[in-house]
């Protein structure tokens, strides 16, 4: 639960390490968060789908690992780091997107929201946080 | 006993016990229940004539739909604490499924707390119509009252018996009888007391309005046993399960609190055990505090367990907010249930506030509803009756004149005394002293007061509540807060802290409808009188039972006037004629020794002091301060107006109406005097509000001729009764509209314009868009930034007022038919300030406003404004003719 | 003292299975932890008025009605009032937070409301 502090700043900004040697489609994003597009909330997933695309469509794409070292403290964890060093070695695609709280409803709860997705298609870690 | 005594007993009996099976109903302890039942076959077998009632569950476990029965009359009851309709259905469906009706010929439903007002529900009339017996919800659902009103009509022998058997009852089951006679006689005397406040107007029942936190802080003071179950349900709230999900994602071992909350069946039930734990619960609570403060957001100290292990320190940093927000989420639910354990605990209720906002009634109320609803033990002692008694003995003898206490010599054996009932009931004994400072001997009664609470402070039960206005406790009382007992004090400074607009609404439509007032208040009548409570009573005290009509403006001025008329001839007919002079003789003395407030009124003549005694303990007009005495002047009073706009409106009277006519040279002098004083706004503003009411053309002269006139009369004109305003208002308010004048003063009259929206007064909205259609560009923003307190350009992090008016009206205007038209007018000049897409907001809805085509002449005239700006934007609007998008 | 954000009469209250069911949320899964936030907030962080009434307040207000008037500023219908509970909310997450103009708050009410009358038929 990362808490939106006013008092600090009124907007934040995380980043998110994408990790996958697929497309980012849509189905895969509604399998791995576990909702549908049809129920009462669909189109909000279907924002989050939107928001995370363009994000990871516009973020930095990660080449070599030390694009992901040190280069601000404690950006990922071992684990991610781990995994984006194998991942780099496999071949995927991986890249460090960004989300804000300012943006649209769909954005701003991701932004806020500490979470890992992973499936055998995708892996998604967005527990940094920027304020 | 005579039948009414007979009667007043009986219904103390049954108030006592629905107080306890309401308790103990809420508190989960559902045996009194079963109690019940056998409670009322005597009273239910007296009331009835049903000699051979029986308890049917007795002769057959579970019996269905009814407890009690009679065979040889045919009744039966079934008796219930709960006293809604699908309690009744669900009766009356058993009662019909076993076909009771063949032994049974009538069904009473006796619901043992209260019932409902009515039984309307449909779901009950269908099931009554089912029944093969008759059954009417006003005749067969019944409580006390009904067994009351029966018997009541019956011969005095049948009260006695009832009332016999109630105290037989009462004997069998629980020890009330042996307090009864120390407590009734305590409660009867104190609500004498609160009777008096009641009629001399001090407390109005029907309108007070619950401070409803400082309410909550009195129910857990006064009543521990019953409200501390809710510091087990803030403790209940507190939940490890966030910082557990960030903490072995750390390597660090979850948390497990030592506290486990009781539930209200498991919760202690007597005083001493309630205190045993609290002292408990403060300790363990403490060492929670410990575990999570190292976590939260400000830790007092680092704790070695917490370390976490290289390799997871990335991942500590990623998770330290969420587990800070986790861990400072569970602290503050630990601190409010320390604050709550406090507040139980504490001995001593000091409540500060300032004069006229309402503490006597609290503290009526309190004793009347709260605790007399608890049946928690309690003396109410307005402080102004202790001036009757001597030192240092005034509360004892106050308290000795109740002749039900048994004689008692020092306050030890009456304080033991109270322990004693107190702890037989298991609820606290309150001492309850209203408005410390109007006792007059303050110093020698702060010593009294001082030693009465470190004695309180040894009886475990026993407790005080103060109420004292906030500057004399300031200056006369502030060194109680240095006694040893500090610890046990806790203080509630402000009583209207917490009143939202819906209550001073509630408290105005109160006041409205005790003092029988009719009156359609405008919005902006209604907001001036929520205000203020002094100026809520004033007008109320002024109409009362009147029929105003419709009433959209209250000015001040004629408030006070009308209100000190009014007071003095309330006066008996030997004061009326000093009244004034009174007061008068108190502003020459504020004149005279240049001091506004706390004037010493030793030395006033006799008719004089008498009326500066009434008008100082009504608390409205006169206040008395606490003053530093010396031999010369220790029986004086020291005494300042209560409101300083009412002392300045006395003080503008005063050298309007006695100086001025008298010797105008003197006026002249006295008004250049108070110049540098800060009053001078306030007496300025009479000043010429009453020459303008009076038309004096000289000291209008004067007033104009005053340095600053523009902002003085920019302060002035909202108070001006509008029958007064002319020609000359309407000049010079446009002459002080030029931008180039003090902002304050253009945006005064600016607002003061644009919130009077009848067109029949001289100054109105119509005057100021007027006025800005007359204006070029720049100007014209310049106008608007300075009524709006703006800028040109508002970063987006800042608030811009324009774009929320401007947002306020689209939202509003979706719900109105036919907006008024000079707001219309202004909207459309004002919206070429707005940002292009809150323009095109705009526009689309103007649109439709000038499709409908009846506002057409308001959109005609923004577009012949003289600024391009207004007008192209005015131009640029197309009216939408066809169905509402 | 009106700082309820939301008061919400109903019976009982749905399990978390069943209200991530009506929203078509699966168990586990961001989705599950977004939503399992607003049911906290709805459910469990919320104070239920009518126990509040019946453990607390029923000794001095003669009706749950007077009560919430006069402790709560609220005016409640009487069929509200019948309702099983009465859960009073004063935090409502960014998902169906009303300052958020694009907010899920009333798709929320609006689930709930139908799984209310599918349950009462």
């Amino acid at each position: 639960m990362k808490i939106k502090m006013d008092f600090v700043s009124n907007s934040s900004s995380t980043s998110f390490i994408y990790i996958s040697d697929q497309q980012f489609t849509k189905e895969s994003f509604f399998e791995a968060i576990g909702a549908s597009d049809q129920g009462p909330l669909g189109s909000l997933f279907v924002s989050m789908y939107e928001e995370l695309n363009s994000s990871i469509a516009n973020g930095e794409r990660i080449v070599g690992i030390d694009q992901v070292a040190s280069a601000r403290d404690f950006d990922v964890t071992p684990e991610v780091f781990e995994r984006v060093s194998v991942a780099l070695t496999e071949g995927k695609r991986v890249v460090r997107g960004m989300l804000s709280s300012d943006g649209a409803l769909a954005e701003s709860i991701l932004c806020m929201e500490i979470f890992e997705i992973e499936t055998d298609k995708i892996f998604i870690n967005a527990y940094p946080n920027y304020w | 006993m005579n039948s009414q005594e007979y009667l007043n007993q009986i219904k103390r009996y049954f108030a006592h016990l629905i107080v306890e099976i309401k308790c103990n109903n809420a508190c989960d302890h559902f045996d009194i229940n079963k109690v019940a039942e056998n409670f009322f076959i005597p009273i239910l077998s007296i009331v009835y004539d049903c000699p051979d009632l029986k308890n049917q569950n007795i002769i057959k476990a579970n019996f269905p739909s009814v407890d009690l029965g009679c065979k040889s009359t045919g009744m039966s009851f079934q008796v219930t604490s709960d006293g809604s309709s699908s309690k009744v259905i669900y009766t009356l469906e058993k009662f019909r499924e076993h076909k009771l009706d063949a032994v049974y010929n009538a069904l009473f439903v006796l619901i043992i707390t209260e019932k409902q007002k009515s039984y309307t529900s449909e779901a009950l009339q269908t099931e009554i119509a089912r029944q093969a017996i008759t059954f009417a919800t006003d005749v067969n659902i019944i409580d006390y009252t009904d067994l009351m009103a029966k018997i009541a009509a019956g011969p005095i022998a049948k009260l006695k018996q009832l009332c016999e058997a109630l105290a037989a009852e009462f004997d069998r089951w629980t020890d009330y009888n042996q307090f009864r006679s120390d407590l009734d006689g305590f409660l009867d005397f104190s609500n004498s007391k609160i009777e008096v406040e009641k009629k001399t107007k001090k407390y109005i029942p029907s309108i007070f309005v619950e401070p409803t936190k400082a309410k909550e802080t009195t129910r857990l003071f006064g009543h521990p046993v019953f409200f501390s179950r809710k510091i087990e349900d803030k403790l209940r709230k507190v939940d490890y399960s966030y910082i557990n999900r960030y903490l072995p994602k750390m390597g660090i071992g979850p948390l497990q609190s030592g506290i486990v909350p009781l539930s209200d069946t498991d919760f202690p039930r007597s005083l001493e055990e309630v205190f045993g734990h609290l002292a408990d619960r403060k300790r363990l609570i403490q060492q929670e505090v410990k575990r999570v403060n190292p976590l939260g957001f400000s830790p007092k100290t680092s704790c070695p367990e917490y370390e976490v292990a290289p390799e997871k320190k990335a991942i500590q940093s990623l998770l330290k907010i969420a587990l800070e927000a986790a861990a400072s989420g569970s602290e503050n639910l630990y601190d409010e249930a320390l604050r709550l354990i406090n507040t139980a605990e504490s001995k001593i209720l000091l409540i500060t506030s300032s004069a006229g906002q309402g503490k006597t009634n609290f503290i009526c109320d309190l004793i009347e509803n709260q605790f007399g609803k608890f049946e928690i033990p309690s003396v109410f002692i307005p402080a102004r009756e202790l001036n009757k008694y001597s030192h240092p003995n005034r509360i004892l003898s106050f308290v000795s004149q109740n002749r039900y206490l048994p004689r008692r010599d020092d306050i030890h054996a009456v304080l033991d005394l109270f322990n004693q009932v107190s702890k037989g009931i298991q609820k606290p004994f309150v001492i309850a002293i209203d408005g410390i400072n109007e006792v007059k001997e303050l110093e020698s009664f702060l010593s009294e007061l001082s030693d009465f609470l470190n004695a309180v402070c040894q009886y475990e039960f026993i407790k005080v509540i103060i109420t004292c206005r906030t500057e004399f406790f300031e200056s006369k009382f502030a060194s109680l807060l240095d006694e040893p007992f500090a610890d046990a004090i806790l203080r509630i400074k402000d009583l209207k802290a917490d009143m939202s607009d819906e209550s001073l609404e509630r408290m105005l439509s109160s006041y409205l409808t005790h003092f029988n007032i009719e009156v359609q208040l405008s919005d902006r009548a209604a907001d001036f009188l929520k205000s203020d409570l002094l100026m809520m009573r004033i007008f109320c005290d002024l109409n009362e039972g009147q029929n105003k009509g419709v009433v959209s403006d209250i000015y001040k001025v004629k408030l006070y006037e009308s209100y000190l008329y009014r007071k003095a001839d309330s006066f008996p007919q030997e004061l009326k004629p000093e009244f004034l002079s009174c007061l008068y003789n108190i502003v020459e003395h504020m004149l005279s020794e240049d001091r506004y407030q706390n004037v010493n009124v030793g030395g006033y003549s006799y008719p004089q002091q008498q009326i500066i005694d009434r008008l100082v303990s009504e608390d409205i007009i006169l206040r008395r301060e606490p003053a530093e005495k010396t031999l010369q002047t220790m029986l004086d009073e020291t005494i300042s107006f209560t409101y300083d706009e009412l002392r300045d409106f006395v003080i503008g009277l005063y050298i309007v109406n006695r100086v001025a006519k008298s010797d105008f040279s003197k006026f002249l002098e006295v008004l250049g005097r108070l110049r540098t004083l800060p009053i001078y706004e306030g007496v300025f503003k009479y000043v010429y509000l009453l020459a303008r009411q009076a038309d004096d053309a000289s000291i209008l002269e004067v007033c104009e001729a005053a340095e600053d006139f523009d902002v003085h009369y920019s302060i002035a004109i909202a108070t001006l009764p509008h029958e007064y305003q002319n020609e000359d208002d309407r000049n010079r308010a446009l002459e002080y509209l030029d931008i180039n004048r003090k902002t304050e003063v253009v945006r005064r009259i600016g607002i003061f314009l644009f919130n009077r929206g009848k067109s029949e007064q001289v100054l109105n909205r119509r005057l100021l868009i007027e006025h800005i259609n007359f204006l070029d560009d720049p100007d014209v923003s310049k106008l608007f930034f300075i009524l709006f307190r703006t800028r040109a350009r508002v970063p987006s992090f800042e608030k811009d007022p324009i774009k929320e008016f401007l947002a306020a009206w689209l939202d509003a205007v979706k719900t109105v038919e036919d907006p008024d038209e000079d707001y219309l007018t202004f909207v459309i000049q004002l919206s070429f300030l707005a940002n292009p897409g809150q323009q095109f907001e705009l526009r689309s809805a103007l649109a439709q406003i000038k499709g409908r085509g009846k506002m057409s002449a308001c959109f005609s005239f923004v577009e012949n404004a003289r600024s391009d700006r207004i007008a192209g934007f005015a131009r640029s609007i197309v009216a939408f003719v066809g169905a509402s998008q | 003292m009106r700082n309820a954000k939301l008061i919400l009469p109903f019976p009982k209250p749905p399990s978390l299975a069943e209200f991530f069911e009506m929203l078509s949320v699966k168990s586990q899964g961001l989705a599950a932890q977004l939503t399992e936030r607003v049911y906290s907030d709805f459910f469990l962080g919320s104070l239920d008025l009518k126990e509040e009434y019946r453990r607390y307040y029923c000794v001095e207000y003669a009706d749950l009605g007077d009560y919430i008037e006069m402790c709560h500023g609220e005016y409640l219908a009487e069929a509200d009032l019948s309702q099983e509970h009465i859960f009073r909310i004063k935090h409502l997450s960014q998902m169906v937070d009303p300052s958020y103009s694009d907010n899920y708050l009333d798709s929320v009410l609006e689930s709930l409301k139908k799984w209310k009358s599918d349950r009462e038929d």
